[in-house]
This record gives structure tokens, sequence and C-alpha cells, in this order.
């Protein structure tokens, strides 16, 4: 390798190495720790909490809380006509919901979840195997030509004492009810509002789909009848296959 | 033994039409395909239990007035992890069990249904615990 490979290498690693967070001492990061609050065990959505659903059948149940997202956002009056005018866009739930499940409907689709709070970053762990990544190490979003829009879009937050604060953009859009442009712009407070339950406010900002910006509350509630995560699967033994775009029963398989 | 059930749990499911609109209450997939509307009584035996994601099936046998007319029914619950929670282990039911099985059919004639409640082999109704266990 010449020299000037060399050095211009040497700058490049310095270069990145800059752009990444300063790493800090294990002294630091046991005492940031100590400081974060515990969100540890199981919670879910409050509304699938509250929902009689749990023993049985898909479509046994009673009605529970309204789900705040899957309400009608205040659209566009413009967005509302096109929505009328494509009317597979009224039904606000997917078909079938296995990974990659949209933000911000995962915040209260009925699946449980485990918060990891460290001092780098908040993990909120799904049931179904989707993990949302928060960096809370001082980051900003990457550079716009280093992003593209994916289910759980970009996170970032910190910490406002005890309530982190997210900041969310690059959601790949969606165009069912709940669902918003690939423009909008997410933050959320959450914290514990009280032992067993953590409070999500959520605030939609997007110009592209909305005559304002909304704000939306979401409770989860801890888990008190289960105690481990099991695991979830979409694909282990599904018997609903869509034919000719039916939902439909299969025969177990010999 | 196949019975219908129009009225019987009428009002339990009064809220049910307003929760599938709201909230996907089964996480893999919406109810459409189940007429939720109506409830039928299976008297069977169990073939087979499937403890399985995203959905636990019961496959039940029920006999009718002559052996070729004798019908295998699929029930389909919710996850293993959401029975879990209610008492439900992948033992609960065995090939041969006699069960009483409520559903709401499929809406096309299927021979199958959603869960919504049922008796065991014990006689016992599989019913959720009334207070969850608190750690």
């Amino acid at each position: 390798m010449s020299r000037g490979l060399a050095v211009a290498l040497g700058l490049l690693s310095l270069s990145a190495c800059t752009a990444m967070p300063a790493q800090r001492s294990s002294a630091e990061r046991i005492r940031l720790f100590a400081s974060l609050p515990d969100w540890t065990g199981l919670w879910e959505p409050k509304s699938s909490a509250d929902s009689d659903n749990l023993s049985g059948g898909p479509a046994a149940g009673k009605s529970g809380p309204p789900v705040e997202l899957f309400r009608k956002p205040p659209y566009r009056p413009e967005w509302e006509r096109d929505m009328k005018a494509h009317p597979s866009r009224a039904a606000n739930t997917p078909i079938r919901l296995c990974r990659d499940i949209p933000f911000p409907w995962r915040l209260e689709l009925p699946f449980m979840f485990q918060v990891l709070v460290t001092p780098e970053e908040t993990l909120f762990l799904y049931e179904n195997g989707d993990v949302r990544h928060i960096y809370t190490d001082g980051r900003a979003h990457p550079r716009s030509e280093d992003l593209w829009p994916t289910a759980a879009g970009d996170s970032i937050g910190h910490w406002d004492g005890d309530t982190l604060v997210i900041d969310t953009i690059e959601v790949q859009s969606v165009d069912r009810v709940g669902g918003f442009s690939g423009q909008a712009h997410f933050t959320e407070r959450v914290h514990r509002r009280d032992r067993n339950v953590l409070e999500d406010d959520l605030t939609v900002d997007d110009p592209a789909r909305l005559a304002h910006p909304w704000h939306v509350r979401v409770r989860w509630t801890r888990v008190l009848d289960q105690d481990r995560m099991l695991p979830w699967d979409c694909e282990e033994n599904d018997r609903n296959p869509i034919v000719n775009g039916k939902m439909t029963i299969a025969s177990p398989r010999p | 033994m196949i019975a219908a059930m129009g009225r019987q749990r009428r009002r339990a499911l009064a809220g049910l039409g307003v929760l599938l609109v709201t909230a996907p209450v089964l996480a893999h997939h919406s109810a459409a395909i189940f007429d939720s509307k109506r409830s039928v009584k299976l008297v069977g035996t169990v073939r087979l239990f499937q403890w399985t994601n995203p959905h636990c099936w019961i496959q039940v046998l029920v006999p009718g007035a002559t052996a070729a007319a004798a019908k295998e029914w699929s029930v389909e619950m919710g996850s293993p992890s959401q029975l879990y929670r209610r008492g439900w282990r992948p033992g609960t039911l065995k090939p041969g069990d006699h069960v009483t099985v409520v559903i709401h059919p499929t809406k096309d004639g299927t021979p199958g249904g959603a869960f919504v409640s049922g008796i065991g082999p014990s006689g016992a109704p599989f019913e959720p615990p009334a207070a969850p266990r608190r750690p």
C-alpha cells in the first residue's frame, strides 16, 4: 500500500469515527444505566389486554376500549376523496400480519413486547420478531441520501427525565386508514404512568395527508399472567391461504 | 351433533363488530371469513390438536346420521401464546377426547370456524381463569 493511499484511508477512517458518538467509559455507562427508568417485564397494548380474545378463536372476544391509531386521523379532504375512490383503502386492518409491521400501527397491534433500555439505545423487542431501535447516544438521523423508507422508519431519541422522547422519519407510506405518507414525521413521549402502565403520546405531522398534526395517546399494560416471551411465527402452520383473493381454511398437513 | 346457537351469546358478541373494525384482535389476520353473528355447537371427537403458530387448531370429527355423513371440522384458535395465558397447554387435548366446541362458522360453508368456547374431555368448560396471576 502506498503512503498516500494509507494516509487517505486513515483520514477516511478518522472521518467515519468522528461521525459516530463518542465511546463512554465503563464507569460512565454504569452511572447512566443506573439513571435510566426500569421498564422491565412483558407489555402489551391496553386495547388487546382489555379484549377477551386470549383463549380463543380468531373471532371470539368482546369490545375493549377503542384502538386510537385505527380511528380516523384528520385527513385532508383530497386524501379523503382519494380513499373513497379506492374502497380497499377504507379497510383499516391489513388482511395478514406477520413481520415488519408498519409504524405506527405497530404500537397498538396485539403483540407482546419487552423494552430493553440501555444508555446507547432503547429496543422494543416484539413477540413476532420485529425489533424497534431507538438510538439515544446523541446521534442525528442519517443524511437523507443514506435513508430509505422502511416499516419502522429511523428513530432517534433522548431522555427527558424518565420520559423517552422519540423522533421517527422515513416510514413507508401506508395507503389505508391509519396510514400516513412517506413524509410523515412522528414524535413520541414515552413514560411509565405507574408500575403497570406505559404511556406513549404520539404526534403525527404529515402535511401531505393530514389537515393538522394529530395527537394520539397509546397505553401499554404490563402482562401479569405470562412469565416469559413465547415464540410466535407466521409460517409454521399457516392454514389460512389466500385463494382468489379470499382467505380460506386449508386441511391440516398429513 | 351440530346445533345452531343464535341467541345464547348474542350479548357477549354485541361489541364484536366494533372491535373487529377498530382493532385487529387476531394478531395474524382478520376474522372476516367467519360469521360472527352465528354460533354452531359441535359435539364430537378430537382427531388432532395442533399447538402451532400462528394459530392452534382442533380437528373435530362430528358423527352424522350415517358413517358417510360424518364430517371433520377445523376449529381455528389463537396462537399458543394467547392460549397459554388462559391455561391451555400442548397436552390439553388428545386424539380421541370427546369435546363440545362452540364456533363462529365460516361464511362460505367450509366445515370450520373460529373457536368461541368449549367443554373438555373432563366435562369442565374451557374457561379462562377468573383473574390473572400476579407476580
